[in-house]
């Protein structure tokens, strides 16, 4: 039993209360997200989400500060650097990340794919298109042009940030289950803390959680879409299980720690792993994230349904940022068969180009993020989780001791005195329940704690309410009588 | 303690460690420093995992080794749960359950972080003289890696029986990989090879080792120069021997004396405080812990429902819960071995103060004796969580 109990314990991926009642919305939600064509109600919804997963407008963040917009699959030129000379290559143009883009050639009548790191790219232009600009400024989106860019700009990865304009990081950890430890508001908050620095801050998530509550996970869905709109977010993964790995992926990088890990994405309910609609729709949901963050879909499916299997190849002289995933076991390099659930650690993530690279301490990423130095703005980052982990360690020890002497405390003298210490209890588990119900479903899951329901306990508030009134209207006739 | 080495055998290997290279460990280790009489540092992680080596007491012992600024760490870890004086039952493992290592992987983790994160610049050795059960993982926790003559480091299903119970295969598959993925993360800490680490956890899987130059490589055949295991109903045990040859640690060694020669010093000084803060904390709790055992066998005798017993009771529940409070170590062997938790145990006390209460409002001829009193009715569930 006590394996069990420590799995639920550790892992704490969905369980059965919460997600009994999250399950209908989740669905919903989630149908929203990815199947327009079935949810007209939910279009405004889906159309946001959707919207910024299609591909029909890439873009290309230039190390010049402009960047190119065009589609997937039209002609292209490149002009970048390779052993320290300028080179240039035509042709389709099959993959574009903010890291690398591929390019479909044809050399004396073979076809061969070119990976070309974003870093070294000097010009690209759309073959058809307007030929880029050099000056930097914006030119329209029309496809295949290379503009300045409208938006503020993010920091870009490639690139070291210069060394006069860098502020700091905005660092947060965040950890627990997502849905009690790890929510959405706190990196709401750190958001809007780095927003006071204006856009093309640089927010880092340090991450160890187990997983969580899939309706948490999708409402930091909604927070990080918006986030990764104006600063440059950063996953560190001590572990990212479940719908924390699903909050990862949001991030335009992820570095692992060595211990790291992440993956294993199933959604289940109770003890049993969603299927049919629901699960065709989270693949597909968990598929586009993974897309939108310029990672391959498939490691996310494969992290969702065992049956998947994934595998890579390098090509030759290209790095782990040049892998080509295949949906079966025939790459050189296998990370999924059909009887596993795809779960990184750091070494594999690493080689395969899924992870931006290992550190174990904030200095070490610092010099992969490519800052000077790890330096924080503030605390405030810290301070939102800690203040949030302190409130919920009060709120447990005390809940915990509400329940367990409930109905005992002060019941051996005056009955009215007893009843008014019932209702003083009722009373500050139902402030917990205002105030921070997270810890209440932790209680149940965590803790074993049978924390009675809200709506329970306001119901016995009342009985009691009117049982001390009746007492105490009895105490004063008593007291007339004598 | 038994001297195994001769000088000669001794300074063969310490030329071998010398000159060897590390094996590919992914988490930079500091360099053992080129002096003559090294400070030496040690910190004992002996007994119980989760309650003798108990992740927070460890973080007393850091700001110590911050404060003393050793040259050489060394890590001594002997906990395990299969014991020596008992015949060898892979099923059974320790006799005695209530002793077996506590699943707290993910404390187990950051401690080994802590130490390899805050104290990097430092350089540390672990040395091995038994691990059997979560102690495994913190073996492979550290790139440099010595053992005694009779120490053991088994597989670790531990782990992946973390996983089971689950029938949906999804979900199963799902439970399998988390826990086996931060398992297989203490390996990559110490920079040990996952397919190493896939033989340890998944019985299923051979293993067998060949050197590449001077690395080892690790695979999950049985195509190599040492065969390791090719049971695929149980996982490797490694002997000191077995681990030396196969180049999982880099030597043996039975003392300190051993183990500091094999790296290289002739003279050494010892540094103990993080052995007698360690030590006296395990005594603390044991001690603790076994006048629990007593205080609850007292409690099952103080029969009897007057005051005197009842303010006796009090005491002692309240006494136990000072020690729950005070150890996590008592707290989890009281739920382990009793059922028992500071919940339960909180409850017993305001039971007993209410009848307390009762007696003394009868003493004092109250009318309102708290007889009709609506208490008794809790919020649902009793207290035994465990």
């Amino acid at each position: 039993m006590w394996k069990e109990r420590l799995c639920e314990e550790s892992l704490r991926p969905i369980t059965k209360a919460p997600m009994n009642r999250l399950t209908s919305s989740t669905t919903s939600f989630i149908r929203s997200l990815t199947s327009a064509r079935s949810m007209a109600a939910l279009a405004a919804c889906t159309a946001i989400c959707i919207g910024s997963l299609s591909l029909a407008d890439t873009q290309v963040r230039l190390k010049s500060g402009q960047s190119w917009r065009g589609e997937l699959n039209s002609q292209v030129e490149v002009t970048f650097k390779e052993n320290g000379k300028d080179q240039v290559v035509k042709g389709k143009l099959l993959r574009a990340d903010q890291r690398v883009i591929q390019v479909e050639r044809e050399l004396s009548g073979k076809v061969s794919t070119k990976t070309i790191l974003v870093a070294d790219i000097v010009t690209m232009t759309s073959v058809e298109g307007a030929p880029a600009t050099t000056d930097g400024a914006a030119t329209g989106t029309a496809a295949g042009t290379t503009t300045g860019t409208t938006t503020a700009a993010k920091p870009d990865a490639t690139k070291p940030a210069d060394p006069g304009a860098f502020r700091g990081v905005y660092y947060m950890p965040i950890k627990g289950t997502v849905g009690i430890g790890m929510r959405e508001e706190e990196i709401r908050k750190i958001g809007e803390e780095a927003d006071k620095a204006g856009p093309g801050q640089i927010i880092v998530l340090h991450i160890d959680s187990p997983g969580g509550i899939m309706n948490e996970a999708l409402e930091i869905h909604k927070t990080m879409l918006e986030l990764r709109k104006r600063h440059r977010v950063v996953a560190w993964i001590r572990k990212a299980i479940s719908a924390a790995a699903f909050t990862a992926f949001h991030c335009d990088e992820i570095y692992f720690e060595s211990s790291g890990n992440l993956g294993s994405m199933t959604m289940f309910a109770g003890q049993t792993a969603v299927q049919g609609q629901l699960l065709a729709d989270w693949l597909e949901f968990a598929g586009k994230v993974a897309q939108e963050g310029g990672r391959n879909p498939q490691i996310a499916q494969c992290m969702i349904k065992v049956e998947l299997e994934l595998s890579y190849d390098i090509p030759p002289g290209g790095g782990p940022k040049d892998a080509i995933f295949r949906p079966d076991n025939k790459g050189q390099h296998i990370l999924d068969t059909s009887k596993t659930m795809l779960t990184f650690n750091a070494t594999p993530a690493l080689e395969c180009g899924f992870s931006d690279g290992t550190a174990d301490t904030k200095e070490d990423l610092a010099k992969l993020l490519k800052i000077p130095e790890w330096r924080e703005v503030n605390d405030v980052g810290e301070n939102l989780y800690e203040s949030w982990n302190r409130l919920l360690e009060r709120c447990g020890e005390e809940v915990e001791e509400l329940v367990y002497t409930f109905g005992i405390k002060d019941a051996g003298g005056d009955p009215v005195r007893a009843m008014g210490a019932q209702i003083k209890t009722i009373e500050r588990l139902l402030m917990w329940y205002d105030r921070c119900q997270e810890c209440l479903i932790e209680a149940q899951m965590d803790k074993g704690i049978p924390v009675p329901p809200k709506e329970a306990l306001e119901q016995r508030l009342k009985q009691l309410r009117e049982a001390l009134a009746e007492a105490r209207r009895q105490q004063r006739d008593a007291g007339r009588g004598n | 303690m038994k001297q195994t080495f001769s000088i000669a055998a001794s300074l063969l290997l310490a030329a071998t460690v010398s000159t060897a290279t590390p094996t590919a460990h992914a988490v930079d280790s500091a360099p053992l420093p080129q002096i003559a009489v090294p400070k030496v540092y040690i910190v004992p992680m002996k007994g119980q995992m989760g309650t003798d080596v108990e992740p927070e007491e460890y973080d007393a012992i850091v700001e110590d080794i911050k404060k003393v600024k050793p040259d050489i760490i060394v890590i001594q870890l002997d906990a395990s749960d299969e014991d020596r004086k008992q015949p060898l039952d892979l099923s059974e493992g320790r006799a005695n359950r209530a002793e077996r290592s506590i699943p707290k992987i993910n404390e187990y983790r950051d401690l080994a972080l802590k130490f390899r994160t805050e104290l990097r610049d430092i350089p540390q050795v672990m040395w091995v003289n038994d691990a059997i059960g979560f102690s495994a993982l913190m073996a492979f926790a550290w790139p440099e890696m010595y053992m005694g003559s009779d120490a053991r480091i088994w597989g670790l299903q531990q782990v992946t029986m973390l996983a089971m119970g689950w029938e949906d295969p999804d979900v199963a598959a799902k439970m399998m990989a988390a826990w086996t993925a931060a398992g297989k993360g203490f390996l990559e800490l110490g920079g040990y090879p996952l397919p190493l680490g896939d033989a340890l956890l998944f019985p299923d899987r051979n293993l067998s080792a060949r050197w590449e130059g001077r690395k080892v490589k690790w695979t999950n055949d049985v195509d190599g120069t040492w065969i390791i295991d090719d049971n695929p109903k149980r996982t490797p045990i490694f002997t000191a021997q077995l681990a030396e040859d196969s180049g999982l640690c880099d030597g043996t060694a039975d003392s300190l004396d051993d183990l500091m020669f094999i790296l290289g010093y002739r003279e050494y000084t010892k540094i103990d405080s993080g052995e007698k803060a360690i030590d006296g904390y395990i005594k603390r709790w044991r001690k603790a812990f076994e006048r629990c055992e007593e205080l609850l066998q007292d409690v099952g005798d103080e029969g009897g429902g007057d005051e005197r017993a009842l303010a006796k009771q009090l005491k002692t529940w309240e006494s136990i819960l000072s020690e729950m409070e005070r150890y996590p170590a008592v707290e989890y062997r009281l739920g382990r071995q009793y059922g028992l938790n500071k919940g339960a145990v909180k409850r017993e006390i305001e039971q007993i103060k209410n009848q307390l209460q009762q007696i003394r409002n009868r003493e004092r001829g109250n009318r309102t004796n708290g007889g009709n009193a609506p208490g008794g009715a809790g919020l649902g569930g009793g207290g035994n969580r465990r």
